[in-house]
């Protein structure tokens, strides 16, 4: 249930570097774990009493852990966000133990023998378009690019972290109304030759509805993305049927037809027939065609897909190869950059106005330069995919993409427009992600900047890892005695802040990432003195000791661990194309995408060309199925 | 989440004793299957009640919000509450209710998105969404709903938070919605005021004609629409067999709505056929807030954005006054919002920001200010709508309208001594102007059982219910 161990190994990797703090791979179940499962947790859930039903201790060495997975990421999960043991509970772990304990256990799991578990392509429930997706859709589809969805309720917000997660796709009654509404606007505006593919050959009804059928039968397949037969065609045709008799003219009543498929389930949702095998099945040619193109262009497929799965070859790694490489080159791929990027990198939050930075205090911040802020990484990412560059440039690049409000926050001269466009970088001030305007911004108060949020933005987008929630009753930062704070800069406060043990378990490793981007202001400006006027002081260590200074060696350090950063990047992108969080059985496939990384020195194609032929893409888990009795009623 | 398996439901405790007598009330009996129990829709005579929820996310501070003294309001009230100085005789303060299912799991998802449920969510990053049960308002929707063109309206002001939260691992999902119309459906906020506008006031298609070349949507009759659906259901019934359990589970979501819409579009079309009686200095407001929502902006830099949220009261006030629907709830922002509130004077930064005060004097004064422009928007719509006559009263006398928020303290995210505000009458069944203090530890749930009898529903229990609120009445 819990899609987190993965970003929990990266964070692992980073954040314990095994010279000073612990290393979980040295731990034994034994001499490490066990006392620590016996002072802590066996009193309720052992042999001799088992609450709500869970016996740990039966579980008696680190294979028997890796093998009840499923049990033990909860019990991770627990343990880590302080659910347990609980306050009632005789004895409370320290920071340490706490950490030992559930560091120990995510270990345990991320090394798990996949061999141990059946393949499992996960859970992924029918799929309804997305706002964007319906617009693109209906564009593709009828040559009508009024975006109807936009009238639509918001999409809910996603989970696994996107907002095409399946499972958060919801379709309230306030929907299927502005459908309706809408999809009257869409075919009204629809171009006649697009709609009526077919004329009756003379005025007689029945001609009329012969050339109806043909052109329901045709629009069906499109609008369906998948062949239709006949009494299914046929069951739109009886909505013809009766708005002729109901003296509505041959064409009123085909679009009144064509209206019905529009609302239709088969159009609306992404649909992948269940077959009863017992194993996870293959999916069928149209379906795969359906993923790629809603993974890749965010739209139906296009009539070369549609063509090959009706050859049945879209099951080829090659072909697949081959159109991923084709679909990347076409401008519809621009969705990936558009869609995916924002929601990493949190930039959606400017753009639809969650976050912003004090308009009184920063008038320079108006919609033009939102927008450009939110646009640049959407356009490197897009150019890094049409470029086929390595994924390592999001974290140093030497190029950036400007405008001319950005060139001015960037202090770089000659840009004029608002025009994108690569320019060289003067100094190692920008390049990458980690400069970006838009980033320095939603990683900011509305009035000051945050070191703690850029650092926890580091860990977390960059790294893909999370830091677990601080405990409860912690002494705040502000809550010294007055006279200390007053002299301290904000560093010094919050060096004081990691004094404490219970902070400096977290803090430690956040703290350091944020400072080194000290130098940027809220809007992402270079400065020398934060806003309290005191000097940038861009020192920092990991805790491993390595230390630093500026975004410059920062972006060295992080070059170092690049294999994590790398498995944050595929991790999310494999999330993306699933259309859901991910889980520990996608690990293999998180593996074997990041040995082709490391192969193909990091080029972004081949890690999108590897995510269209692996297994959870490909593949569909079974459901069980009911009877149809069950389903009638 | 799995169902505790100790739930002894009533056949097998009959079945246990070995008789039918009325049963000892048993514990183990209480939680989910009394669930919103045994609804009565009871007729009521007279103007309807209406029902509005003005929620905002974050809590107040604590030390300024409730007042001294119990009873009428004789002293001066405190910080927070003083935007509703002018219309405080027509304002209840509630202290001392809590929503008792929601004290665990985190601080902000588990308390906003049972404001209205009093029950527990399912903590999950996506799959398995549950908030446990229907909300107070889709309950009454659901029982009453039939009686105006629409059963309630869910209105807000923020775009709705995406992805994870993974500083507890709960998805984003839970902090954008208060109304559930079941446990697993919530229901999107509407927060394009045109959208909100022309969904309730227009008939047929909004403001460009150009879009009605060709076929235009109001040449589809409602009969067009209705014979969509009637095959599109037909359809779907077939493509059941295709899908497995979980699958079919989602479709049945698509289906719950499309009969929905239907129902309802042929109750319209009977309705249409009766005049319709509507105030004509409504009729005469509507084409006001019409160009009003043409001229004002979106607002989505951070900046100051009351004209915003005025627009979206508006909306929920020709609602009501109206009669086009007599449910509402309206999202001040999502939960944890970091909304800019720098516009106030003395305000520095965001609203979440400025919840986690920890005692800081500074961020306790911002603190307050923040709820305090909070409550002077209530105030506004409570003001408006106690100047608009309805019957031998006001349009307020007839309505109840909550305000409050899910916790108490943005420091300390406790679901207990809520704050809540109650406005109107109910009919004539509440006597406001006063602070009620409740006995410590009273359920919220109890209120919106009373809520609800006032609707016209009468709950055996809702929730953690376990009584009445017998003060509202005076």
């Amino acid at each position: 249930m819990q899609p987190r161990l993965l970003s929990i190994i990266a964070l692992m990797g980073f954040w314990l570097p095994a010279s000073t703090a612990e290393d979980p791979a040295r731990l034994t179940f034994d001499s490490d774990i066990k006392p620590l499962m016996t002072a802590l947790c066996y009193d309720c859930h052992g042999e001799k009493k088992a609450k709500g039903g869970i016996d740990l201790q039966k579980f008696a060495d680190k294979r028997a852990i890796q093998r009840g997975a499923l049990q033990w990421q909860e019990v991770q999960r627990a343990v880590s966000e302080r659910e347990m043991p609980p306050d009632s509970a005789k004895r409370q772990p320290t920071e340490a133990e706490r950490e030992r304990l559930s560091s120990w256990i995510a270990h345990a799991l991320d090394t798990l023998d996949p061999a141990d578990f059946p393949k499992d392509p996960g859970h992924v429930v029918l799929h309804r378009l997305t706002r964007v997706e319906y617009n693109n859709t209906i564009r593709d589809l009828l040559g009508v690019d009024n975006k109807p969805a936009d009238t639509f309720p918001e999409d809910a917000g996603g989970g696994g972290g996107f907002d095409n997660n399946a499972d958060t796709l919801f379709v309230p009654p306030v929907m299927v109304e502005k459908m309706l509404t809408s999809l009257g606007d869409v075919l009204g505006l629809a171009k006649p030759e697009t709609l009526f593919t077919h004329k009756p050959v003379d005025d007689k009804p029945k001609s009329q509805r012969a050339a109806a059928k043909a052109i329901l039968s045709d629009f069906t397949q499109k609008a369906f993305r998948r062949p239709v037969k006949d009494p299914e065609v046929e069951r739109f045709a009886k909505v013809y049927d009766a708005a002729v008799k109901k003296t509505i003219n041959h064409e009123d009543a085909v679009k009144l037809s064509l209206k019905t498929v529009l609302v239709s389930p088969s159009f609306l949702y992404r649909i992948e027939g269940q077959r009863p095998d017992a194993k996870p099945y293959e999916i069928s040619q149209h379906e795969m065609a359906v993923r790629l193109s809603y993974f890749l262009w965010a739209t139906m497929p296009d009539a070369e897909l549609f063509k090959l799965a009706d050859e049945g070859k879209l099951h080829e790694p090659a072909v697949i190869e081959a159109q991923v490489t084709r679909m990347l080159k076409d401008p519809k791929a621009k969705s990936l950059g558009s869609i995916f990027v924002p929601q990493w990198l949190k930039t959606e939050e400017l753009r639809r106005g969650r976050k912003a930075p004090d308009s009184g205090k920063y008038p320079a911040y108006n919609d033009r330069m939102r927008d450009a802020m939110c646009d640049e990484p959407e356009v490197f990412f897009n150019e890094l995919v049409a470029k086929n560059r390595s994924i390592l440039d999001l974290i140093d690049s030497d190029y950036l993409y400007v405008n001319e409000d950005l060139a001015k926050i960037y202090d770089i001269s000659g840009v004029r427009g608002n025009e994108f466009r690569e320019v060289k970088r003067p100094d190692d001030k920008r390049g990458g992600v980690l400069t970006m305007a838009g980033v320095l911004t939603v990683t900011s108060h509305p009035h000051r900047t945050s070191p703690v949020l850029r650092g926890v933005w580091v860990l977390e987008q960059i790294f893909n890892s999370h830091p677990p929630p601080p405990p409860p009753n912690v002494p705040a930062l502000d809550d010294k005695k007055e006279g200390d704070k007053k002299d301290l800069t904000l560093r010094q406060r919050l060096e004081k802040h990691r004094e404490d043990p219970t902070c400096a378990t977290c803090h430690a490793r956040i703290d350091p990432l944020g400072f080194a981007l000290q130098h940027y202001d809220l809007m992402g400006g270079w400065r020398a003195r934060d806003e309290f006027g005191s000097p940038i002081d861009a020192n920092g260590a990991l805790i491993n000791g390595e230390k630093f200074s500026g975004v410059g060696e920062l972006r060295k350090v992080l070059m170092t661990r690049k294999a994590e950063f790398a498995r944050g990047v595929t991790s999310r992108l494999l999330s993306f194309a699933l259309g859901r969080g991910l889980e520990f059985y996608d690990r293999p496939t998180v593996n074997e995408l990041m040995k082709g990384l490391d192969q193909n020195g990091y080029k972004i194609q081949p890690l999108i060309v590897g995510i269209a032929k692996s297994f959870p893409f490909r593949y569909k888990r079974n459901q069980p199925v009911s009877s149809p009795q069950e389903v009638s009623q | 989440m799995s169902r505790p398996s100790w739930l002894i439901s009533r056949r097998a405790a009959l079945r246990g004793l070995g008789v039918a007598l009325a049963l000892p009330f048993l514990d183990a009996m209480v939680p989910r299957p009394l669930y919103g129990a045994d609804p009565k829709v009871i007729v009521r005579k007279g103007p309807p009640v209406r029902f509005g929820v003005l929620f905002f996310p974050n809590g107040v501070n604590p030390h300024k919000w409730t007042p001294a003294e119990v009873g009428p309001f004789t002293t001066g009230l405190p910080e927070q509450l003083l935007p509703m100085d002018k219309v405080k005789a027509d304002v209840l303060v509630l202290s001392q209710l809590w929503n008792s299912k929601c004290n665990s799991g985190d601080g902000h998802y588990f308390k906003d998105a049972s404001f209205l449920t009093s029950m527990t969510i399912n903590k999950t990053v996506g799959a398995d969404i549950n908030a446990g049960g229907t909300s107070i308002d889709q309950l009454l929707a659901a029982h009453l709903g039939s009686s105006t063109k629409l059963p309630s309206i869910e209105l807000g002001i923020e775009s709705p938070a995406k992805g994870v939260d993974n500083n507890v691992a709960i998805t984003r999902l839970y902090s954008n919605h208060i109304a559930w119309s079941s446990a697993t459906t919530p229901l999107a906020c509407e927060i394009d005021p045109r959208q909100a506008f022309d969904r309730l006031f227009r008939e047929g298609k909004a403001d460009d004609k150009d879009k009605t070349k060709g076929l235009a949507p109001t040449a589809l009759t409602p009969f067009d629409d209705k014979s969509v659906l009637d095959a599109v259901m037909a359809d779907s019934q077939a493509l059941k067999f295709r899908l497995g359990v979980a699958d079919q589970r989602k479709l049945d979501e698509y289906l719950t709505s499309v009969r929905d819409v239907e129902k309802r579009m042929a109750l319209e079309l009977k309705r249409s056929k009766e005049p319709r009686r509507v105030d004509p200095l409504a009729m005469k407001a509507l084409p006001v807030l019409d160009e009003q929502i043409r001229t004002t902006g979106r607002g989505q830099r951070g900046e100051n954005h009351t004209p915003q949220v005025r627009l979206m009261l508006d909306i929920m006030l020709l609602a009501f006054w109206t009669d086009t629907t007599r449910i509402g709830t309206f999202m001040f922002g999502n939960s944890v919002s970091g909304r800019n509130f720098s516009f106030i004077d003395g305000v520095k930064g965001g609203h979440h920001d400025h919840s986690h005060h920890e005692n800081n004097a500074e961020k306790l004064a911002g603190y307050a200010k923040i709820t305090a422009w909070h409550v002077e928007q209530y105030a506004y719509l409570v003001e408006r709508m106690s100047q608009i006559k309805e019957g031998s009263g006001t349009l307020l006398d007839n309505s109840m309208l909550l305000f409050g928020s899910a916790l108490r303290d943005g420091n300390a995210h406790s679901p207990r001594d809520l704050p809540l505000l109650l406005a109107g009458k109910g009919g004539g069944t509440i006597k406001p102007g006063r602070h009620i203090k409740c006995k410590d530890g009273t359920p919220l749930a109890n209120l919106y059982g009373e809520i609800a009898i006032r609707m016209g529903l009468q709950l055996d229990s809702f929730a953690d219910s376990n009584g009445q609120i017998k003060e509202l009445a005076g």
